[in-house]
């Protein structure tokens, strides 16, 4: 069942566009990390998409009613806001705004509670938890809102290893669960060993979209990152070392 | 509803009953309340004309700014937002003012809540035409910023301006802030705009929830942005527009009093509408029974003694903030 279908969208900063008619699609299952250089395009894709920029070309969620909008995806933007002193129960229960079930929301809250690896902390504030534990609440808001595409802008960014590793898990249980995941990623090692698919973005377009050995060539790394790298498949997954920059 | 509500209402019950009973003709409670109620005599004219206006005056400031203190805070997401910051009160202070100056005031009684009124009618357009459609809060902020700016040049340029020093003492004591002498005219000009704001600012308890998490999460919890802001736009001009039209300038009631049951209420943006609304009625009336009590003879203002108590707390604030953040 596709979830998230976009068709040539584009989105234009003045006579620039940012994003350049990407195409796109997200399946139930699937958990596509979007990857790319700084200023590729990838926030702008998603909130775009999402129906939170105006832009050109369609979109099966933009394109719908506000309120339709919020039970088809949930969006956890980079910037990590979290502005009162909430108690973590009280954040997470900000996802239940857009459903019109409140039998369920208990729990819904405690379901994404526990799968953030929260419980314990519900009572504490949310404003007084260290940065990764932030990260961790606003991925259960977001779970929370149990939608069956999750929206992720560098989910990842500023969480240790344990963290990193236990999000991309959930991340993974979400799509084996048949919900629809999409998280822009900047450790390309990461991306890799969890995502089931890789969308590459390079200034605004869509240029590869595979599964991780085929978005990760050579060819790809040099021309879109600039970069020589180690990239294998291990039986621990694979694994990605960045080797050095290549310089013109 | 929060375990204070209750707690909150019986305090506004207390004060309002308080600001019936407080003032210079000195009377029984039974007395006052049986001349309220029939109106017969002096004593019934002075708690029928006087005191029930003023009391019920009292209330409605207070609500309307400490509703509004909670939803701009709410909104901007910052514990030193206040109703004051949109322009709105600004404004409607300086219509106030320039019908004062130029006379058309004494024209009929209610020429200057009308003034007041459409000035912050204008600002309302003004700071909807700056911040644009799709402006996000601190577009607002600046609006705000620059709308205060003019209507405080302006309200300058019209003392300035003052005809004769009476019409100065005029404009300076009103814009004191003041609830004395006002009459159930004032309640009636006043209740409409008062009642439409407070409802459009109830109604947006969950959009403010959801803006917890910043504009972007909002949005994507399906809370429409531009609409938001309008009806926190329009609820605020309405309320504060329409108190300090009949009041003056009345400060740090809407800064304070959610500051205050923010520790008592939770941080939850929603929690705190209702509760700051009747905090601010408590506040407002207990201030202006302190009005009375201080100087019993005298002509202290309303605006003087929230100022007075506001400022102290309000450096507590930033004191408490700084110490946040270090």
């Amino acid at each position: 069942m596709t979830l998230l279908s976009v068709h040539d969208l584009s989105v234009m900063r003045g006579e620039c566009p940012v994003v350049d008619q990407v195409s796109f699609s997200v399946s139930a299952g699937e958990f596509i990390g979007l990857i790319g250089p700084n200023g590729a395009g990838k926030t702008t894709f998603m909130r775009a998409a999402l129906g939170l920029l105006p832009h050109t070309g369609t979109s099966t969620v933009s394109s719908l009613p506000a309120r339709d909008r919020a039970r088809s995806a949930a969006w956890m933007p980079q910037n990590r806001e979290i502005a009162w002193a909430m108690s973590v129960r009280d954040v997470v229960a900000l996802g239940r705004l857009t459903q019109n079930n409140p039998a369920q929301d208990d729990t819904a809250i405690a379901s994404a509670i526990a799968r953030m690896g929260l419980v314990g902390f519900e009572t504490r504030s949310a404003i007084q938890l260290s940065g990764g534990e932030q990260a961790r609440v606003l991925i259960a808001r977001a779970l929370a809102q149990d939608t069956p595409l999750l929206m992720a802008d560098e989910p990842t960014a500023s969480l240790d290893p344990e963290s990193q590793l236990a999000t991309m898990d959930v991340f993974r249980g979400l799509a084996a669960d048949g919900h629809g995941v999409v998280a822009s990623i900047h450790d390309l090692g990461l991306a890799a060993r969890s995502c089931t698919k890789l969308a590459l973005m390079h200034r605004g377009k869509l240029v590869a979209f595979g599964t991780p050995s085929d978005v990760l060539s050579q060819d790809n790394l040099r021309n879109v990152f600039r970069i020589n790298a180690y990239y294998t498949q291990t039986e621990h997954g694979a694994v990605f070392q960045p080797l050095s920059v290549i310089s013109d | 509803m929060n375990k204070i509500t209750p707690l909150l209402i019986l305090f506004l019950v207390m004060s309002f009953v308080g600001s019936l009973m407080i003032g210079q003709a000195n009377a029984s409670f039974g007395d006052s309340l049986s001349a309220l109620f029939s109106g017969d005599g002096p004593l019934g004219r002075v708690m029928q004309d006087i005191r029930l206006p003023r009391a019920v005056l009292g209330m409605m400031v207070g609500v309307s700014l400490g509703l509004s203190g909670a939803a701009m805070q709410g909104y901007l997401r910052n514990p030193l937002a206040e109703p004051g910051i949109i322009g709105i009160s600004g404004a409607a202070s300086l219509g106030a003012v320039v019908s004062l100056q130029t006379g058309f005031a004494a024209l009929f009684w209610l020429a200057l809540p009308v003034s007041a009124l459409g000035a912050a009618l204008v600002a309302v357009l003004m700071i909807l035409t700056l911040a644009g459609p799709r402006g996000g809060s601190l577009t607002l902020i600046l609006a705000g910023i620059a709308v205060s700016a003019l209507a405080s040049a302006l309200t300058s340029l019209a003392l300035n301006l003052s005809p004769n020093p009476y019409a100065t003492y005029e404009i300076v004591f009103w814009m004191m802030g003041s609830l004395a002498d006002r009459s159930m005219d004032h309640v009636w000009v006043a209740l409409p705009f008062c009642l439409i704001g407070w409802a459009m600012i109830a109604s947006l308890g969950r959009a403010l929830n959801a803006l917890s998490l910043g504009e972007d999460t909002a949005a994507s919890m399906g809370i429409n942005l531009s609409r938001t802001r309008l009806v926190l736009i329009i609820g605020v001009a309405a309320s504060v527009g329409a108190v300090t039209a009949v009041s003056g300038a009345i400060g740090f009631v809407g800064l304070i009093v959610p500051h205050i049951l923010r520790n008592f209420v939770g941080a939850r943006p929603s929690s705190l509408l209702y509760a700051s609304a009747l905090g601010g009625g408590v506040m407002v009336l207990i201030a202006d029974i302190a009005v009375r009590l201080i100087l019993p003879n005298g002509d202290l203002k309303l605006g003087v003694v929230m100022a007075l108590i506001g400022a102290p707390l309000f450096l507590h604030l930033i004191y408490k903030t700084r110490g946040g953040l270090e």
